[in-house]
């Protein structure tokens, strides 16, 4: 870079005076230098080294004596010591554009707070503009509010030069506090939301501050926001004032990046100004970057428009969720183009951030889909001129002989065929290949954005195909795992819906289709009642099309039993459901991918009804199918093999349970990366491993998953389904307090957004015990009596879980001593002949228990070695620490029967178990004594 | 170069679809026609530049009716391409040759009246001067590349930016002055 002829602080005038040297003849201009002395000596140097090269000699005395020089540009006009007005200067603070900023104290001990004393330059501010100055020194001063730096007063000092003296603050710029305080988002959006008050403040007294940027916005030690500089502000109802020099001065000084579309060129300034500046300072402080490149003024000429990019495509992936949804909307409100589209007010804007914190609907989103159709449509005219990119297609290497088939395609399989094709480039791999990177990362995006259009312009006149085509480009992009390419998705497959809806009105497959995945995006995030709306529309839909011997009738089975995953009962029809499904595909599409899906979900539905057996050999003909397809839905398939290896978990089969989780969970990583299905299979896995005693190595695959878990993550209930796994593993190891807390927080997330009718009950069950290990008993029993009786409602008598519900349950009763209920509570469960299992085996010690405190010891030594020899039989299926738990009461019954020595050693037994099983400071592992020694 | 890409993006987006598919299509021709003639080794002059931007300017309207606005921006348009264009190919000579002693290309044009700076960095400095320049005067900077890089004439100018002859040709005098300075 070049430097300036003259201080850019100094330029205004330099320029001025410039202008006029120009229309002088060489002499004239040697006069007129001379004379200038006195009122512009400080641009005069600069000004004489300029027309120098002009060639006009530079002989008069004034050159000499003021020769250019660098230092110049300080201009120490001030120095410490120098008395302005009634001030005395202590140290610089900084210089700017407008003039100097100086600590400083009353000299005349009026008062002894010291201030930040602003001095702008003398010589821009003369004659009417003082009048100005004045004037509006008095709305400044009326401006009190905690967090705006206080006006205290201003005036000219003796010699002319004005002063304002501004509260002093001792703070760092936002961005640099955010830095060094390595904020969280929810931190930086509250920090902006002080800002916006102070700003609303302003506004409310008619005040804008049009000079809104970081550098502006001071945060205290005490992470109290101060914003600086009303100092330009415009008095939005003085119109008369406007083009005098102080409002040309401000518009000049306001800092371009910051600065709203038209502030430049001089356009009305309104508080959509602020609210802009507003939107960049948190899009930056969000980012790290401004939404749009500083450019120059021949760009902005060129190209006046430009929308900001969305602010999570900015961050890093891991940061990626907390940004993208509601901030991404409330960011692209604010930093409209059009003043009238973004928000009305500063208020509106902080509100919306407010209902984000609180979770609430915000006003942004209800426009933003409409809004992001648009863009698709914008983002895709540029880019039907980026011949360029044609490369990229081309370096992929398939994509070509793709597109080169579609524009030959004259006949629907030739379309199919180069469907499949691009398909299979995003959804299956081969095996043998290493991907240096999941397949759900890798950017779509470059490959499709260039066809969509050309599907657009090249296919005008064929609709059919252009639906056909966005379909399956739409398709690609709903199997990514990069967020971006969900907002692509959702245009890609509205503008197929418009193009379907134009030629075809609502009869077309592709209306059917899209109320389908609308439905599939409510099942995505456990809106189960508004996905039954859709399943009910589509419904309609597929009858009036006559479209019900079809895969998009074979879909809306599958859609209509997840949408009734959530329904209390409902397993029944969710089985017919995919039933329906697996038949309807077998009939008339026997290769598409989802035939194994329905599979796979009649597997998994099987599980959830506690048919372990019958579960994994479903599942493993699922798998089958899903491995002959010529076409590998891997995502699906990871899914898949979570369920067998659950159901293997059920059986017992631990070795088979394992291999199948590993599996799921390269799968899972392969496919979408650390995405909830990776999370959820290691968590499983994690699980199992705890069950067998393994904590530590548990404990690191809960780590692990956590980990990869966004802090800020909302779409699904994963996140909560992991840490419930993880408490529940630390409740069993004697961690109650710790798991407590967790426990507590699923809650409600799974009365709101159950993933499915079992969640809550399972929760309830393991709540229960937590609570009840930790003495709150009227809490523990809500929760235990709830499970309970949820599972003797709706769960078929057998299910493991309906038993194990029960279990705890009395257990519960006899810990407070309610036993004649316990009693028949277990007679009326044992009745039902419940098969072999942990449970049952539990039943029998709980049996034992009440047998010893009712001192029938014949009843409590057959019933506890019942118990004992049926838990050491199921081996596997069951936890580790259920041995311990029966081996410590069959030793209270040993010593009550009075057999110290058998007691002593099953106590013993136990007791190492559980020190290698349990936290060191749960009771378990304290060792009883029966015996003296 | 990805200096151009920005900048056809950014035309494109605002032009509408036909007038951005033409720039598109002059901004190859402009880089090929630069390109090429630079490659020869000969100096590029000014009459070059000129020659390049009309001609171009000429086969495209002659391909389908543009209206004045247009053409307006298609001048300042073209006057930018050829800036990046220079820088680009100047730049890269520069790494190529450097320490080789070899003379290299010659810009020899309009600004050359009072100030000689006739040797091959001159298109650079004059490149960079301009972007401090256009920070605090920006119309100036924008008469320059037209004028400079574009080759445009003082009449096309004040077309292309909605000024008049007479501010043109002011704003060239002080343009020239400022960056006669900078360059010293």
């Amino acid at each position: 870079m070049k430097a300036l002829p003259c201080p850019p602080a100094l330029w205004p005038r330099f320029s001025a005076l410039l202008d006029i040297a120009l229309e002088l003849d060489a002499a004239a201009r040697r006069v007129w230098l001379d004379s200038l002395l006195a009122e512009d000596a400080a641009v005069q140097p600069w000004l004489v080294a300029v027309l120098q090269a002009d060639g006009l000699p530079a002989t008069g005395g004034v050159f000499e004596r003021l020769p250019p020089s660098p230092e110049a540009e300080a201009l120490p006009a001030f120095a410490a010591g120098d008395r302005i007005g009634p001030w005395l200067l202590l140290r610089p603070l900084g210089s700017g554009g407008m003039g100097q900023v100086w600590l400083a104290r009353r000299d005349d001990g009026a008062y002894q707070r010291e201030v930040a004393l602003k001095l702008p330059h003398a010589h821009l501010i003369s004659g009417a503009l003082q009048r100005r100055f004045a004037r509006e020194r008095n709305v400044l001063a009326g401006l009190v509010h905690p967090n705006i730096a206080r006006f205290y007063d201003a005036g000219l000092a003796e010699q002319g030069q004005p002063w304002l003296a501004l509260e002093f603050v001792d703070g760092e710029p936002i961005g640099v506090y955010c830095h060094a305080q390595a904020l969280a988002v929810r931190a930086r959006i509250e920090l902006i939301l002080q800002v916006t008050a102070a700003v609303q403040a302003a506004h409310s007294r008619l005040i804008v501050h049009r000079d809104l940027k970081p550098a502006n916005v001071l945060v205290t030690a005490a992470g109290q926001v101060k914003l600086l500089d009303f100092g330009i502000a415009k008095l939005l109802d003085d119109e008369a004032d406007d083009g005098t020099a102080l409002t040309q001065l401000a518009g000049r000084v306001a800092t371009p990046e910051y600065a709203a579309p038209g502030q430049l060129d001089g356009g009305v300034i309104t508080v959509a100004t602020d609210v802009h500046a507003l939107g960049v300072m948190l899009y930056e402080l969000l980012t790290g970057t401004r939404p749009f490149a500083a450019r120059s003024q021949l760009a902005r000429m060129v190209s006046a428009r430009e929308d900001a990019p969305l602010a999570s495509s900015r961050v890093a992936r891991g940061e990626r969720a907390a940004l993208i949804g509601d901030l991404d909307a409330i960011l692209a409100r604010a930093l409209e183009q059009e003043p009238a589209r973004r928000y009305a007010s500063v208020e509106a804007f902080a509100s919306d951030l407010l209902r984000h914190l609180a979770d609430l609907p915000i006003e942004a989103r209800l426009i933003s889909r409409r809004q992001r159709l648009a863009k698709f449509l914008r983002r895709n005219r540029r880019a039907v001129l980026l011949g360029a990119g044609f490369a990229l297609l081309l370096a992929v290497g398939i994509a070509a002989t793709w597109w080169q088939a579609v524009q030959t395609a004259t006949q629907a399989h030739r379309a199919e065929i180069t469907k499949d094709f691009l398909i299979s480039v995003f959804k299956a791999s081969d095996p043998r290949a290493v991907n240096a990177r999941p397949l759900g990362q890798r950017s779509v995006r470059e490959l499709l954005d260039l066809s969509i259009d050309r599907v657009e312009t090249e296919l005008a006149g064929e609709p059919d195909l252009q639906i056909e085509l966005l379909g399956v480009m739409g398709y690609a992009l709903g199997l990514s795992a990069d967020p971006d390419d969900e907002a692509r998705f959702e245009a890609v497959m509205y503008r197929r819906l418009e193009i379907a809806q134009q030629h075809f009105g609502g009869r077309h497959a592709v209306v059917v289709e899209t109320r389908l995945v609308e439905g599939w995006g409510e099942v995505y995030y456990q809106n189960y009642p508004a996905a039954l709306v859709k399943v009910d529309e589509a419904d309609r839909l597929l009858d009036e099309s006559g479209l019900n011997r079809s895969v998009w009738r074979a879909d809306w089975w599958m859609l209509r039993g997840q949408a009734l995953r959530g329904r209390p009962g409902g397993g029944a029809e969710r089985l017919a459901s995919y039933r329906q499904a697996a038949r309807l595909y077998a009939e008339v599409a026997p290769k598409h991918p989802d035939r194994a899906n329905a599979e796979a979900n009649i597997a998994s539905t099987l599980f959830q009804d506690g048919e372990y057996a019958k579960a994994a050999a479903q599942a493993r003909q699922a798998i089958a199918l899903a491995r002959a397809q010529p076409e590998r839905d891997e995502l699906s398939l990871g899914v898949t093999l979570t369920v067998l290896g659950r159901a293997e978990r059920g059986q017992g089969h631990i070795e088979a349970a394992a291999a199948s989780f590993e599996e799921a969970a390269a799968l899972a990583m392969h496919t979408a990366g650390k995405m909830p299905g990776w999370w959820l299979a290691r968590s499983r896995q994690a699980q199992m491993l705890h069950q067998q005693g393994d904590r530590v190595a548990a404990a690191a695959l809960f780590a692990e998953a956590e980990a990869a878990i966004p802090a800020d993550w909302h779409k699904t209930t994963a996140d909560t389904e992991v840490r419930e796994m993880m408490a529940a593993t630390w409740l069993a190891e004697g961690r109650a307090a710790d798991a407590l807390p967790l426990l507590v927080a699923a809650e409600p997330v799974y009365r709101e957004r159950p993933p499915s009718e079992y969640d809550l009950r399972r929760l309830q069950m393991t709540l229960g015990q937590a609570y009840a290990a930790l003495g709150r008993q009227d809490e523990a029993r809500s929760r235990l009596e709830a499970a309970q009786a949820s599972a003797l409602q709706l769960l078929r008598p057998g299910h493991p879980d309906r038993l194990a519900a029960e279990q705890h349950w009395l257990h519960f009763l006899i810990d407070v001593g309610e036993i004649d209920a316990a009693v028949i509570g277990i007679d009326r469960a044992l009745a039902e002949r419940p098969a072999a299992g942990e449970s049952l085996a539990l039943l029998h010690g709980e049996r034992a228990r009440i047998a010893l405190l009712r001192k029938d010891t014949g009843k409590a030594a057959s019933e506890s070695a019942t118990a004992l020899a049926m838990i050491e039989q199921i081996g596997a299926t069951g936890d580790v620490r259920s041995v311990a738990r029966l081996q410590r009461i069959r030793a209270d019954v040993l010593a009550a029967s009075g057999d110290l020595v058998a007691a002593q050693k099953l106590e013993d037994a136990a007791a190492t178990a559980s020190a290698r099983f349990d936290d060191a400071g749960s009771a378990t592992v304290r060792r009883r004594q029966f015996r003296p020694g | 170069m990805s200096d151009i890409t920005q900048l056809i993006e950014s035309s494109d987006r605002d032009v509408g679809v036909d007038s951005a598919a033409l720039f598109r299509a002059a901004f190859d021709e402009l880089r090929k026609l630069a390109r090429s003639r630079l490659a020869a080794s000969a100096p590029l002059t000014l009459l070059d530049t000129t020659a390049l931007v009309h001609e171009s300017w000429l086969r495209l309207s002659g391909q389908q009716t543009l209206q004045v606005e247009t053409r307006r921006k298609f001048f300042a348009y073209a006057s930018q391409v050829m800036r990046t264009v220079i820088v680009d190919e100047l730049r890269e000579r520069n790494a190529e040759r450097r320490g080789s002693g070899e003379q290299a290309l010659t810009l020899n044009t309009a600004i050359g009246d009072g100030v000689a700076v006739d040797n091959n960095d001159e298109a650079l400095q004059v490149h960079e001067a301009l972007e401090t320049l256009a920070e605090v005067e920006p119309r100036l900077a924008q008469v320059v590349e037209m004028r400079y890089f574009g080759g445009l004439t003082e009449v096309e100018i004040g077309e292309a930016l909605g000024l008049t002859e007479r501010t043109v040709r002011r704003d060239w005098e002080k343009a020239r002055l400022l960056l006669a300075a900078m360059l010293r």
